[in-house]
């Protein structure tokens, strides 16, 4: 089991080491702002809802982890190498807690980490079950939302409807909204079939009209939310303003970084880690431009780019 | 028509076809035949634009080919995960239920499944399916009967009969199964070297036949004696 946790140790190491230490470096300064800030919110209100907001990440990783048959394989206790794992991830969090002496937050976190390892991985088993759910409203053009939430699965779902009911609570609302955004990163990890793209970009401004659709996607699946949050924290509309500018530059961004790099037979772009600091700057005010600017550039690239493979139908080889 | 002049291509340095010429009539099946390595992949990749030819022209009707005039099947399709079968042929039928159901009448594939679920004979018919709603009058198959079992390898020889002289289409097939392309193609062309060594007739096929089968002999006769 040591052993097994030294692999996995050594994982982390060789991922930061790939993502390059240094950068890494920068963009935490770079972001020192926001993660500052993150710091002092917690400290500020000592809520209990603060150790469930702490384990959404570990829930989500527990999920989605592949590597069930590989510790079944290995006969290890499969329990305690994942209490051992999550409960080692969630030392800063429990950190930070104990610091702002949030001691329900902490028993929380604690409970829900303990918690994790009875859920089952996700599995073709949990794949039948998301096909129960009912994705016919939505277009045939969105079917990267409709595999993206059935890969989310019911754990999409309960986030949705618990962020649903929560969203009286101003800070629902904004914590829901960095979730979404991530979840909608990974939507657009996989790329479709080359006679998919011909369909879109058969027109000219195929790309900007896929992306205006999804935009619009986006923010009305979240819509039900914030019209409770409006009526309750009518004062903080431009909180409201802000996630309607960061669903959409999420969505724009992970779809132009899709088609940006596309070349024949790519099956999967990887969200890097870049992805994650064009959140960082579209979350701080003070990077939002560069943000902004970011997207329309990888807007450009990627239309570009689809021209040079799939060059829309002009009008004389139409006739 | 489709016609084909002197095209080269390759990947990098290395070039692949030299100079190769062809003419498909509409309405035709065109079988193209190469042993493995010979180029069938990248000339299918050239005609529809995967690579860029370093010379020559390919026009369908007189006018330079697009992309929007093709739908090619290659030999290992992939598909987007997490969607039904149903769901993958409705972006191409729209909402023409019927065609999505006639497909799934003559391959009999299970449409409300999970495509990640399905066999490699299954996720070929799917992609076969695809890529005739796609409806583009000009269809590559690039090895399309791997993979597939005996019943749906007919039914495809039949489909692919029955369109082209029905809906006029253009269609170049690669295939290794030697009988069931003299079955159903107009004209055969063997790819060697980069360019069409020769293209057989109907009435020249059994010469074909008897070629491909002498050179095997000869091969594996100075393979198992070298001296």
């Amino acid at each position: 089991m040591v052993a097994f946790l030294k692999i996995r140790l050594n994982l982390l190491i060789r991922a930061l080491h790939l993502a390059g230490w240094g950068y890494l470096l920068v963009a935490i300064l770079a972001c020192s702002g926001v993660i500052l800030s993150f710091f002092g919110s917690v400290m500020a209100s000592p809520t209990p809802e603060w150790g469930l907001a702490f384990s959404l990440p570990t829930l989500l990783w527990h999920y989605y982890r592949q590597d069930k048959r590989l510790l079944h394989h290995l006969h290890l206790p499969i329990k305690p190498i994942l209490w051992a794992e999550y409960g080692f991830g969630s030392i800063p969090a429990a950190i930070l807690l104990i610091f702002s002496k949030n001691w329900l937050g902490l028993a929380v976190l604690v409970a829900c980490i303990a918690a994790i390892p009875f859920i089952p991985f996700s599995s073709k088993a949990n794949q039948d079950l998301s096909k129960k759910i009912t994705l016919n409203w939505i277009p045939v053009w969105a079917f990267e939302w409709k595999s993206g939430i059935r890969r989310m699965s019911w754990v999409g779902i309960l986030l949705w409807w618990g962020s649903l009911i929560g969203s009286w609570w101003i800070g629902t609302l904004p914590l829901f909204a960095f979730l979404y955004g991530t979840a909608i990163m990974s939507f657009y990890e996989d790329v479709e079939p080359k006679e998919i793209l011909i369909q879109t970009f058969e027109v000219k401004y195929g790309l900007l009209k896929k992306i205006g659709q999804h935009m619009v996607l986006a923010n009305l699946l979240i819509a039900p939310q914030a019209v409770i949050f409006i009526i309750f924290n009518v004062q903080y509309w431009y909180f409201l303003l802000a996630i309607v500018v960061f669903v959409s530059m999420v969505t724009c961004f992970s779809l132009a970084s899709k088609y940006a790099g596309w070349y024949p037979r790519r099956q999967k772009v990887a969200q890097s880690i870049l992805s994650g600091l064009f959140v960082l700057c579209t979350v701080s005010a003070i990077f939002t431009p560069v943000a902004l600017g970011w997207v329309g550039w990888k807007t450009w690239v990627a239309h570009q780019n689809m021209q040079r493979w799939f060059p829309y139908k002009t009008v004389s080889n139409l006739t | 028509m489709l016609q084909i002049n002197d095209i080269s291509s390759g990947y990098g340095q290395n070039k692949i076809l030299n100079n190769l010429s062809l003419e498909c009539n509409t309405g035709d099946i065109h079988g193209i035949l190469g042993w493995n390595g010979a180029g069938k992949t990248t000339f299918f990749n050239t005609v529809f634009g995967f690579i860029k030819p370093w010379s020559g022209s390919i026009t369908l009707n007189g006018q330079p080919i697009t992309k929007h005039d093709i739908a090619f099947l290659e030999t290992d399709p992939y598909f987007y995960p997490n969607l039904l079968g149903r769901e993958y042929l409705e972006m191409f039928a729209g909402k023409s239920s019927q065609s999505t159901a006639q497909w799934q009448t003559i391959f009999d594939l299970p449409l409300d499944d999970f495509i990640d679920g399905y066999s490699t004979g299954m996720l070929k018919k799917l992609a076969i399916a695809a890529t005739f709603l796609h409806d583009r009058p000009v269809i590559l198959f690039d090895e399309p009967f791997n993979g597939l079992d005996l019943e749906s390898a007919e039914k495809l020889s039949w489909i692919l009969e029955q369109t082209t002289r029905q809906q006029h289409k253009i269609i170049l097939i690669s295939s290794h199964i030697l009988p069931t392309l003299t079955r159903i193609c107009a004209k055969i062309s063997q790819l060697e070297g980069g360019v069409i060594a020769y293209t057989y007739l109907p009435d020249e096929y059994p010469v074909l036949e008897l070629q491909l089968k002498e050179n095997i002999h000869q091969k594996l006769e100075k393979l198992m004696n070298p001296g």
